[in-house]
Order: structure tokens, then sequence, then C-alpha cells
């Protein structure tokens, strides 16, 4: 069976990239390497997937002749096709084998593998449908998705759980069982809605520039859908942890003002002084100001001292500089409210600027620190002033 | 219409056959099966045709070899039918299923499924099959799983995901941890009776009648026994006895291939050689093993003294203890043909 269509390259690379994405870096199947070519009437459509998730692109051609499918070696393609000067493209394939001809003249003829051995992709059929803002979503993601485990046993932990609540409130949670991010926007969301997404697939959303998505999913699969692309991945197993029962009251024990720009830098700095994979920098909170410290074998020690309005009981609290940094990185507020209850309980953190409709908070568990670390040094400077 | 469950790609087996048939009419699947049994009768082959049978898609007969599931799971290119084994995956399509049936690799106890590899599985698992109705997670070589590895396999067992099943292959079960092992239905497989065996070397160069007695049912062993040249190397060794000329035997151990799990194997042959020798000697010759072969053996039991014969059994049991204590390979073989030289001169007289 022969098949045979032109395409305008352009359109074609932008199909391709967008495929490219759920290729795999490595994989046991050989047939994963392979994008799915179908060929249905004017219409192209290109499928790439990694298992994980899958990416199908649809792109139009002119002069198709003939129906089905065949797949071609995904990176060859998309190396020749990034790479072509000329306007058009026409393809042929027969059997495993495809033809790319150019006006000029220049013939590209690669070898793919049997269609049958590509995976089926699997759409989430009978699934609630939904339509989200994308700015919404991608605020979310990226005020929480670093909070997601990177590679834990407990595989829930690795995504961002998203759901929306009886409130209607549509939240972003993710966390390492270190630190809890919590992103929450009330809105005309539909409640119930409830998925742990792996948080690589929202860069699909990103790579197509739309205003809204449609959203379908079932307990198994989640797909989003543009006109002319969508992404299916599986969903992470739940159910996600109750993360509400970990999230203290407010105020705290003691409260915390501070520039955020200068904790920041401040952090920064300590960060010299501190070694993997702790980052242990100790802090002490008192009235109107904070003392930090590190302290490492090979750099030596470093001391910062901040102004800022803190109320409530005198503490001393050890922190992961790295984990404190990456939190207040992603405050925008002028200022950082902090909420500390006592040195082995996690730490409150949200900027000051939240409202009531739209919030984003974060919670640190603190590292552990022998009682004599803070030592004299501590409370000699107190006796300077 | 009567579905109809089709494994008849395993010989015999018919107990493990009707377990394995029920639980696909019903549906119902265990975490965890146990497939145990001596090596190559089947093992292996069945699990593969029973993860084509629990997804195949025809009405009529399952597995039925032509859908797309059974087409993916016997290529070994299905999302969901996973294989561990103690070795890299890239190697596995062309290790596999060379002529017909599911060969794992030989028992060999310094290689091992890694804790990686099953975390690997542990990740997959955590997330729904791609396109399976049930996923499958075949374990061939079930001993080779480090301690380690068992125990994290545990943890899934205990809990075990949905519209999964653990398939672990194996001929040394007491290998395999209390605790999964107690947590597994077990199947058990049995050698097969000579004339399932037959079928499977009616076009052999070397007499079934004599492979059956030399693999005690194996087909997996007297397959390999064929392409390991048995018929060659018999006479060679008979040759060697019959003689007592040390550069032939010199020459013979240069020449095999010397590779640990080849050796014992050996071994094992030169045992039975050897019962077919003091057979011969006793006049019992109609008794012997090597059938074929009882014109020579008979020569060789009138060339060796009782006495070779009695030391060349203490020096197998010496060999096979040597075997596991990594002791080196050339001298396990002199080891098993030295009393043949040591009592010439008695023959002699």
């Amino acid at each position: 069976m022969a098949l045979s269509f032109t395409v305008e390259v352009s359109e074609f690379l932008k199909a391709l990239k967008g495929a490219a994405k759920a290729l795999p870096s490595r994989t046991t199947l050989p047939i994963l390497q392979n994008m799915l070519f179908k060929l249905d009437g004017d219409e192209l459509e290109i499928a790439a997937t990694n298992l994980d998730f899958s990416v199908i692109e649809k792109v139009l051609v002119s002069e198709p002749e003939g129906e089905g499918s065949f797949t071609v070696p995904g990176k060859t393609i998309l190396n020749i096709i990034s790479n072509m000067t000329e306007p058009f493209i026409s393809i042929e394939n027969e059997g495993f084998t495809t033809i790319l001809k150019t006006p000029k003249g220049n013939k590209y003829e690669l070898m793919g593998l049997d269609p049958q051995d590509f995976p089926k992709i699997t759409h989430p059929e009978g699934g609630d449908v939904f339509e989200f803002d994308t700015e919404t979503i991608m605020k979310g993601v990226n005020l929480v998705s670093f909070c997601a485990a990177k590679d834990d046993l407990r595989a829930f932990l690795t995504g961002i759980y998203w759901h929306v609540t009886e409130e209607f409130e549509m939240r972003f949670v993710a966390s390492d069982s270190h630190r809890l991010a919590v992103y929450g926007k009330v809105g005309e969301f539909p409640s119930g809605f409830e998925a742990i997404v792996p948080p690589k697939v929202f860069d699909f959303i990103k790579e197509h520039e739309t205003e809204k998505i449609t959203v379908q999913s079932t307990k198994e699969l989640l797909e989003f859908r543009t006109p002319y692309a969508s992404l299916i991945t599986r969903l992470i197993e739940g159910p996600y942890p109750n993360y509400e029962a970990v999230i203290p009251d407010l105020p705290g024990n003691g409260v915390l003002r501070v520039n955020r720009d200068e904790l920041l830098t401040a952090l920064k700095r300590l960060l010299v002084f501190t070694t993997s994979p702790t980052y242990t920098t100790i802090w002490h909170f008192k009235e109107r100001e904070i003392i930090g410290k590190a302290s490492s074998p090979e750099a030596g020690e470093g001391m910062e001292r901040l102004l800022a309005e803190y109320e409530g009981q005198e503490m001393t609290v050890g922190f992961n500089a790295e984990y404190l940094a990456e939190i207040v990185r992603k405050i925008e507020s002028f200022e950082v409210e902090m909420h500390l209850y006592d040195p082995y309980k996690a730490v409150y953190i949200k900027p000051t600027d939240s409202t009531k409709d739209e919030k984003i908070f974060y919670l640190l568990m603190p590292v552990r620190i022998a009682e004599s670390e803070f030592g004299e040094s501590g409370e000699s400077s107190e006796e300077e002033h | 219409m009567e579905m109809e469950i089709d494994f008849s790609k395993v010989k015999g087996q018919e107990t493990a056959k009707k377990i394995l048939e029920s639980a696909i009419l019903f549906e119902r699947y265990p975490p965890l099966y146990l497939f145990v049994g001596p090596r190559g009768v089947g093992k292996a082959t069945m699990a593969v045709e029973f993860a084509k049978a629990a997804n195949c898609v025809s009405n009529d007969v399952r597995p039925c070899g032509r859908c797309s599931q059974c087409h993916k799971i016997e290529r070994f290119v299905h999302p969901d039918v996973h294989f561990l084994l103690p070795d890299k995956p890239e190697g596995l399509r062309q290790k596999l299923g060379q002529g017909g049936g599911v060969r794992p690799p030989d028992f060999d106890p310094s290689r091992e499924i890694s804790i990686r590899q099953v975390r690997e599985i542990q990740y997959e698992l955590s997330r729904p099959p791609v396109e399976a109705r049930h996923r499958f997670v075949i374990i061939l070589n079930g001993e080779n799983l480090t301690i380690e590895s068992q125990n994290a396999l545990l943890k899934t067992l205990e809990e075990p995901p949905s519209n999964t099943t653990f398939i672990m292959v194996s001929d040394n079960p007491d290998l395999i941890l209390p605790t999964i092992r107690s947590r597994a239905r077990t199947v058990k497989f049995h050698y097969l009776g000579f004339n399932d065996f037959v079928d499977f070397f009616k076009s052999s160069t070397v007499s079934p009648a004599v492979l059956y007695r030399l693999s005690n049912g194996s087909v997996g062993e007297a397959k390999e026994l064929i392409n390991w040249g048995i018929i060659s190397l018999r006479n060679q060794v008979l040759e060697i006895l019959i003689k007592k000329d040390l550069d032939l035997l010199t020459a013979f151990i240069g020449e095999l291939y010397v590779e640990k799990p080849l050796v014992s194997k050996f071994i094992a042959f030169y045992g039975v050689l050897f019962r077919d020798i003091l057979l011969a000697k006793l006049g019992m010759s109609n008794l012997i093993t090597n059938i074929d072969m009882k014109g020579r053996i008979t020569e060789a039991a009138n060339a060796l003294h009782w006495k070779v014969i009695e030391d060349v059994f203490e020096a197998l049991k010496k060999a096979e203890r040597a075997l596991k204590r990594n002791v080196n390979i050339q001298f396990i073989l002199y080891s098993v043909f030295k009393p043949i030289f040591r009592y010439e001169e008695i023959v002699v007289v």
C-alpha cells in the first residue's frame, strides 16, 4: 500500500518538534524511537510516545494519496526537516521505507518499523471534559512544581496534585515530604476534578501558546487538547496524602516579616558556606533582627544579620538554605511572611500580598540541629548591642 | 459461544494448564504466580502464553496468535508485558524466543536481578497499563533476584497494583524468600512424558530415546545437549577412557569451552556415563542410559578397574563441591579424569 503527500516545511517542523517532546531519551522498546504517521484525507497525524505520555500533532497536507499508517525514526526526520531550506517537501511511503523528496531533487530514504508494533494510544474516553485558562494553570504549576519529589518510591510525590475543592478553588499541590507548596485560586471551576499529574506534561501547554485548553480526564488518563495537537498522559496512581492535615493554624508562635530581596541575597551568600546535601544554615529569630549562620570545613564560616519585624517567641531553627532560597525566589511580594511554631515543626511561608481568591504558601521542614550549634558567638553578638 | 483456551504450545503439563485456564475463563488473576519445576519443560513459554491468553481479543480461541496483543507479546514489544532477567534488556529480544519456546538463561548465582531493575518496574506500576487489559511482569530466573530486590518486590506484592500479575519462573524456588513464596499461587511443572517429548525431536539426528534418558524429559536440556554436540563429546570421552591417553585428555580439556555452567553440565553428564560403565561392568548393560553406545561402553568397562570407577565417583562428588567454590575449572576437569591414570599399573597386572 503506497502513500504520498506534500507538506509545508515550516508547519511540518512545528508538528515534528511538538511530537518529539514525547520521544523517550532511552528505551528498551525500539519502536518508541519512531513516530507514527497516519494519513487520513488531507490530514496527517504525527504521534510519538514514551509510554508515560504521548503527543499527537496534526498537520494539513496537500496532494494526499492513499490512507494508512507507517513509522519513521523520530530524531532522524526531525534532524533533516530542521535543516531544510526549501519550503515544501513531498513524502512517499511504501512498506517500512519512507522517501522524502525536495523540489530541488534532494532525496532521503528512511527505514521505519512495523506500525503494528506501535503502542496503542488510548484517549480518556468517557471522562469529563473541561476548559481551563492556561494562564492559571501555568502560574500554579510554575509556583509549586519545584517542590515535587524528583525520584521517590512513593510515586504520588513525584506528581502535582491538581484538584478543585468543594469551594470551587482550583489547587496545585506538590511536596517531596520535606517541603510542600500549595497554590489556590477561586473561580468557576468544576468541583470534584482531581488528578496527580507528572510535572513534565505541563510543558505542552507552555509550548502551545493558547489562552484556553481543553482537558479531559478519567481516573487513569488525562488529555490536553488544542485544535491541532493533543497530549495524553498516564496519571499517577493515588490517593494523594491528606496534605491539609499538616497545614498549621495562623499565626505561629513567632511571626516574621522580612524584605524578600535581602533575605534571598543573604541566603545566596550563606550557601557558599554550606555543604550538600543538607545545606544547613542556622537561624536565630529575635525581635527586630534575624541572624543566619553557616559553616563548612572547606569554605569557612559566614554570618548574616538582617533587620526584620519579628513578633513572638525567640527561637533558633535550622534550614536547608537551598530549599529556603528556592521558595523565596518564587515569592514576588516586597516582603516575605514566615510563621514559626517550634524548631522541629514546619514553618509556613507566604508572600504578604495574597488575597482571599488567590493564594500561595509553602511549608518547609527545619533541619535538626544540635542545641549547642548556635552557641556562644550568637549570644556574644547580643551582648555587643 | 464457549471460549476455548489453547495452550498447545506447551506440551504436557495438564495440571498447570487446568489451573491457568480457569484463571483466564473467570478473569481472576492472583497478584503473583510462582511457576516451579525442572528446567526446560515449558515454564517460561507458559508464562508468555498465559499473558497472551489474558490479553487476546479473539472471541473463540485464546491466545489466537493473530491479534495485535498476541503479536506484540510474542515479539516482546508489548508495553505492558515486562520481563525481568539478569541481563540487559537490549539483549533480551535476541536471547529469548529462539527456536519456538522461551528460554531463560541458565541459573548462575553470580548474575543477579538488581534492585534498580525492580525499582524501574515499580515506577511503571505506579501508572495504569498502556493498552493491556491485564498487565504482566514475568520474572525469569526468580532465584536470581538479590535479597534486596526480593524485599523491594515484597513491598509491591503486599499492596499489589490493580490489573497486574507477577509471574515468577524458577527451577530453584528454595532460593526465593519464604515471605514471597507464601504470597504466591504456586503452579507446578513436571518433566515431560516420553510421548510429549518425542514431538520436539522428530527431525533430530540424535535418537529421541537417548535424549530423553540423558535429559530426564526436559526439552530445554535436550536441545542444549544437541547444540553442545553431545554425540561427538561422548565419543571423545570414551576414547580417552579406553585408550587412557593423557595427550588426548589434555587436548580435549583445552578444546572444551570452559564456561562454568557448561562445566557443571559436563560433570553431570560424566557421572551418567560412569553409571553406565559401572552397570556394564556388572553385566547389566540393558539398563544403561546411553543405549546407542552399548559397545563402546562395554569396551570402556573392560578397560577400567573397579577401583578406578569407585574413585571417579568419589572425584565427582568433590568436583561438584569445588565448582561451587570457584575452583579453577580446568583443574576440576582434570580431577575427574585423574583416577584413570593412577591405577594403570594395576589394570595391566
